[in-house]
C-alpha cells in the first residue's frame, strides 16, 4: 500500500437494517462516499442517529455493507490483515469487569501476537499515557465511567496501529480527560498515525480535526478541510494588545472613516476547558494527585512513526520524547494575563520542536505543517 | 494458537473471578458428600459402594452437564450482547479462534471440576469403606469384586448367517401370500431366533461356548464367571447345572457344581490355573434339570467371563475422561448456539438438540419401521410416499445418532467392570474430534455470517 492510497475508501455505501421478515427497517447509511487520507484526522461529525457509529462499525467489519464498497488498508474490512494494523475505541468501553488493567492490555496484545515482553513493556507505557499506572492491578469493572474510557484508548493502542478508529473518545471524559485525549490524537496524527473519529461534540472535532464529512440521517451534507469549512470570508477580526480608551476610539474612528463603517469591538474570553485546565492544574501542584486518574507525562514510547523513512523515524522519535513540551503536557500558566486570547489546543509543535523537525524531515512528512 | 489459549485463559479466569467456579465447586462437594447420606444401598457392600458411586458421579454428571450447555450458550452469546466480542473481533482474530478459545476454556473449567470432583469421590470412598462397620471379609471382597477394574468378555456368536439366509424362504412360505411382512424384518427375526436358539440349553444337554481370553493370564488376580438365565418353566426355584471351564480343548479344567435361581445374576469366583496355555477358552453349561425346563441365555449379556484388568484408580480416571468427552459435545453445542442465538434462544436450542441426543436408542426401533401410514392393504401413492420419506428420515436421524449412544462409564465403574481405553479414545474420536469438530466448524460458518455489530 502506497502513500498515496487511502487509508479508508468510501464509495456510495448503503447500510440497511431489516427485521425478522427481511424487510428493511432503518436506512442507517445511505449512499455515503468518503476518503481518510494516510496521516490526516478525519472527524465524522453529526447528531445522534445520523449513521457514524454504523459508518465505522462497517469500517470495522462488525456490519456488512448493505451495497456500495469499502476498503479499509487496501482490503476488506474483515480481512484480518487490515484489522491487525487497526485500532478501535468503541462508543462505550466493552471491557471484560473480572480482568484487571494490566490484565485487559494484555489480554489484546495477545491477540496482536505480540511477545510477552512486548505486551509488558506496552501495557506499562501505555497505563502511564493514561495515568492509570497506579492502578494497574485494580479490577477495571471497579473502575470509573473516565477511568474505563481510558483503558479502552489503551487498548485501541496497544498493537502501535496505522490506523485510529475513535467513536466518540471523549465520550464520559472529565475535561482533564478530555483535554488529554485530543492531545494524543493530535501526538498521534503527528507520529504519522491516521486517525477517523467520530463524535457529535464539536469542540472536539474542531480542535483536533484536518477534515471532517458532517453526516446527517445517513448521508453526508458537508465535507472537507475544517479550515475551508468554517472561515467566514465576508468578515476580518483583528487583534490589538490592551489598549486605553483614547487609543481605542482613535483606532475605531480611523478604522470607521476607511472602512466606512464603525467595528464592533470586545474583550476576547478564554474558553472555560483552558480556564479549567488551568484551575485543575493549579490544584494539583498545591494538593498533589487524587485517587483517580493521575496526571501523564507524553505518549508511550513504542507508538513510533509508520510514514517517515526509518532513520527520520527514528530521529523524529527522539525529538518528540525529548522533554520538549508537548501538547499533551500541557505548560503550567497558572496566572494567565487578564485580557490575553486564550491558547486553543495547538495542532502545530512547539516552537523548539518545529525548528528541529524543519531540519530533519521534508516538509510533506508531517501532514499538519 | 496464541489467540486461542488467550480467549480461553479469559474464560477460565472470568469464571474463576466471577465466582462461578467456586459456587459450581460447592454445588459438586455437596452433591458428593450429601447425597449418599440420603439413600441406602440393597444391604450388601457391593451395593452400598454402586450407589454411591453412581449417585455422586451421576449428580457430578448431572451438574457439569447443565453448567457446561449454560456456560456454553453464555459465554458467546452474554459476550455479544454485552458487546465485549465487539472488542475481540475487531483484533486480527477470527470467528473461529473465538470459538475455539471459548469451548477450549470451559473444557479447561471441565478438567478442573472433574479432577477435584474425582478425588473427592475416590477419598470418601475408601474413607466410608475404612470406618464403616463392614467385616475385614466384606471389605476383602469389595476389594476384589468392585473396587478394581475386571475385563468383561463375552461369547463368540455363532455364524448364523447361511442358515439365517437358507431358512428364509421356508418361514415366509409358512407366513401365507397374504403377509405384509418385508423380507427385511423376516431376516431379522430368523437371525434373533437362531441366535437365541444357540443360547438355550435344553434339559440333560451341554452347551459349549467359546470366549477369547487373553493367554496369559494375571497370576492370583480373580477370574469371575457372571451368568444369567430364564428358565422355560419359572416355578422350579432352583435349576441345577454345571460349568465347565478349560483352555481351548485342554484336559485341565476348572469345575462348579451348583443350582442357581432363574432371573437373576450369579458371579462365581473360578480357579485361572487351568486357564495357563493359549487359545480360545471354552465355557460349557450342563443343564442339569430333572425335567422339561430349558434355559435361555440372553446373547447380548446372559454370559461374562471377567479377567482382571487393573484396579479402582486408573478406572476412575477413564471414567471421568469419558464423562469429560461427552461435556466437551456439550460445550460445542453450548457454544456453537450462543454464537448464533441470543441467550435464552440459544439454551432452549441447545436443550433440544441434547434431547435430541438423547433420543438415539430410541429412534432404532423407527429406523428399522417402513411402514408409518400406508397400513391398509392397498395404499395410496401420497401414503407410501410419505412412508418412504419418513423411513429415510428416521434412518439418516439413527445413522447420525448411533455413534453417540450413552456410554455408562460410572455404571461401569460401580461395579468394577472396565472402563477400556479403547472406549475413551473411541468417545474422544466421535464426540470431540467428529461431532464437536462438526459442529464447531457449522457453527463457525454461520457464526462469520452474524453481524456481530448489530446485536444489542
Amino acid at each position: 500500500m502506497n502513500d498515496a492510497q487511502p487509508m479508508i475508501a468510501a464509495r456510495n455505501l448503503v447500510k440497511t437494517f431489516r427485521d425478522f421478515w427481511y424487510r428493511p427497517k432503518v436506512n442507517a447509511v445511505r449512499g455515503i462516499t468518503f476518503e481518510v487520507r494516510r496521516g490526516e484526522v478525519f472527524g465524522l461529525l453529526g447528531p445522534n442517529g445520523s449513521g457514524k457509529s454504523t459508518t465505522i462499525k462497517m469500517i470495522l467489519g462488525l456490519l456488512r455493507p448493505t451495497r456500495g464498497s469499502l476498503l479499509v488498508l487496501s482490503r476488506s474490512p474483515r480481512d484480518v490483515r487490515a484489522k491487525a494494523r487497526l485500532g478501535y475505541l468503541p462508543e462505550e468501553t466493552y471491557l471484560y469487569p473480572y480482568l484487571t488493567s494490566r490484565e485487559t492490555l494484555d489480554f489484546y496484545g495477545r491477540l496482536f501476537d505480540l511477545s510477552a515482553r512486548e505486551r509488558r513493556e506496552r501495557a506499562d507505557q501505555l497505563l502511564e499515557m493514561i495515568g492509570l499506572q497506579h492502578a494497574a492491578n485494580r479490577l477495571v469493572g471497579e473502575f470509573s465511567k473516565g477511568m474505563a474510557r481510558r483503558i479502552g484508548l489503551a487498548q485501541a493502542l496497544i498493537n502501535d496501529p496505522e490506523l485510529v478508529l475513535l467513536d466518540e473518545p471523549t465520550s464520559g471524559l472529565d475535561p482533564l480527560g478530555t483535554r488529554q485525549v485530543k492531545d494524543l490524537i493530535l501526538a498521534l496524527a503527528r507520529r504519522g498515525k491516521t486517525v477517523l473519529l467520530s463524535s457529535h461534540l464539536l469542540a472536539d472535532v474542531e480542535d483536533v480535526c484536518d477534515r471532517v464529512a458532517i453526516l446527517y440521517n445517513g448521508t453526508i451534507k458537508a465535507q472537507g478541510e475544517i479550515g475551508e469549512l468554517l472561515e467566514v470570508r465576508q468578515q476580518h477580526r483583528m487583534t490589538f494588545p490592551d489598549l486605553s480608551e483614547e487609543k481605542l476610539e482613535e483606532v475605531l474612528a480611523a478604522m470607521e472613516r476607511i472602512a466606512g463603517n464603525r467595528p464592533t469591538v470586545d474583550h476576547p474570553r478564554r474558553d472555560l476547558e483552558s480556564f479549567f485546565l488551568d484551575v485543575v492544574e493549579q490544584a494539583r501542584k498545591e494538593t498533589g494527585e487524587s485517587s483517580g486518574v493521575r496526571h501523564s507525562e507524553g505518549v508511550a514510547n513504542y507508538l513510533s512513526s509508520e510514514a517517515a523513512s526509518p532513520p527520520a523515524a527514528n530521529r523524529l522519535k527522539e525529538l518528540l520524547t525529548e522533554k520538549a513540551p508537548l501538547p499533551s503536557e500541557p505548560e503550567p500558566s497558572p496566572e494567565p494575563p487578564a485580557h490575553e486570547e486564550a491558547p486553543k489546543p495547538r495542532k502545530d509543535l512547539s516552537e523548539q520542536a518545529r525548528r528541529k523537525l524543519e531540519t530533519l524531515l521534508p516538509t510533506d512528512a508531517d501532514p499538519h505543517e | 494458537m496464541n489467540k486461542i489459549f488467550a480467549i480461553a485463559a479469559i474464560t477460565v479466569r472470568s469464571a474463576i473471578r466471577s465466582r462461578v467456579v467456586l459456587v459450581l465447586l460447592g454445588l459438586l462437594l455437596f452433591a458428593i458428600v450429601g447425597l449418599p447420606l440420603t439413600v441406602e444401598g440393597d444391604g450388601t457392600p457391593g451395593g452400598y459402594v454402586r450407589v454411591f458411586l453412581t449417585y455422586t458421579l451421576g449428580a457430578v454428571s448431572l451438574i457439569l452437564s447443565l453448567a457446561t450447555l449454560w456456560a456454553g450458550c453464555a459465554a458467546v452469546a452474554d459476550e455479544i450482547a454485552e458487546r465485549q466480542l465487539q472488542m475481540v473481533v475487531t483484533k486480527p482474530v477470527s470467528l473461529f479462534h473465538v470459538w475455539l478459545g471459548k469451548w477450549a476454556g470451559l473444557m479447561a473449567l471441565n478438567v478442573f471440576l472433574l479432577a477435584v470432583s474425582g478425588v473427592v469421590v475416590g477419598a470418601l470412598l475408601y474413607w466410608n469403606i475404612d470406618r464403616s462397620d463392614l467385616s475385614e471379609a466384606d471389605r476383602e471382597t469389595l476389594r476384589a469384586q468392585v473396587l478394581l477394574s475386571l475385563r468383561p468378555h463375552l461369547p463368540a456368536l455363532p455364524d448364523i448367517e447361511a442358515e439365517a439366509q437358507a431358512r428364509l424362504p421356508e418361514v415366509k412360505a409358512s407366513l401365507g401370500p397374504d403377509a405384509t411382512v418385508s423380507d427385511r424384518e423376516l431376516l431379522r427375526q430368523v437371525r434373533l431366533m437362531l441366535k437365541r436358539r444357540a443360547f438355550t440349553v435344553a434339559p440333560n444337554t451341554t452347551v459349549s461356548f467359546r470366549f477369547s481370553l487373553p493367554d496369559q493370564l494375571p497370576a492370583n488376580q480373580p477370574l469371575y464367571l457372571d451368568y444369567q438365565f430364564a428358565a422355560s418353566d419359572p416355578t422350579p426355584t432352583l435349576v441345577p447345572h454345571r460349568w465347565r471351564v478349560r483352555r481351548a480343548e485342554g484336559d485341565r479344567f476348572a469345575e462348579l457344581r451348583t443350582e442357581v435361581m432363574s432371573g437373576l445374576r450369579h458371579r462365581v469366583d473360578l480357579d485361572p490355573a487351568p486357564l495357563a496355555g493359549q487359545g480360545p477358552v471354552t465355557v460349557e453349561f450342563r443343564n442339569s434339570f430333572d425335567g422339561p425346563v430349558s434355559v435361555l441365555f440372553e446373547p447380548e449379556d446372559g454370559l461374562i467371563l471377567y479377567t482382571y484388568a487393573g484396579g479402582f484408580a486408573g478406572n476412575l480416571v477413564r471414567a471421568l475422561l469419558i464423562q469429560l468427552m461427552q461435556l466437551g459435545l456439550l460445550a460445542a453445542v453450548g457454544v456453537t448456539a450462543g454464537s448464533l442465538f441470543s441467550l435464552p434462544v440459544a439454551a432452549f436450542v441447545s436443550l433440544f438438540v441434547i434431547l435430541m441426543l438423547a433420543t438415539a436408542p430410541y429412534v432404532r426401533g423407527l429406523a428399522e419401521r417402513e411402514v408409518f401410514v400406508a397400513i391398509t392393504e392397498e395404499p395410496s401413492l401420497a401414503a407410501r410416499a410419505v412412508d418412504a420419506a419418513l423411513a429415510y428420515s428416521f434412518q439418516l436421524m439413527y445413522q447420525t445418532l448411533a455413534p453417540l449412544r450413552d456410554m455408562q462409564p460410572f455404571e461401569d465403574l460401580s461395579v468394577g467392570r472396565h472402563v477400556p481405553w479403547s472406549g475413551v479414545v473411541r468417545v474422544f474420536s466421535i464426540r470431540i474430534l467428529l461431532y464437536s469438530g462438526l459442529i464447531g466448524f457449522l457453527g463457525s460458518l454461520l457464526f462469520m455470517r452474524r453481524e456481530i455489530g448489530a446485536a444489542s
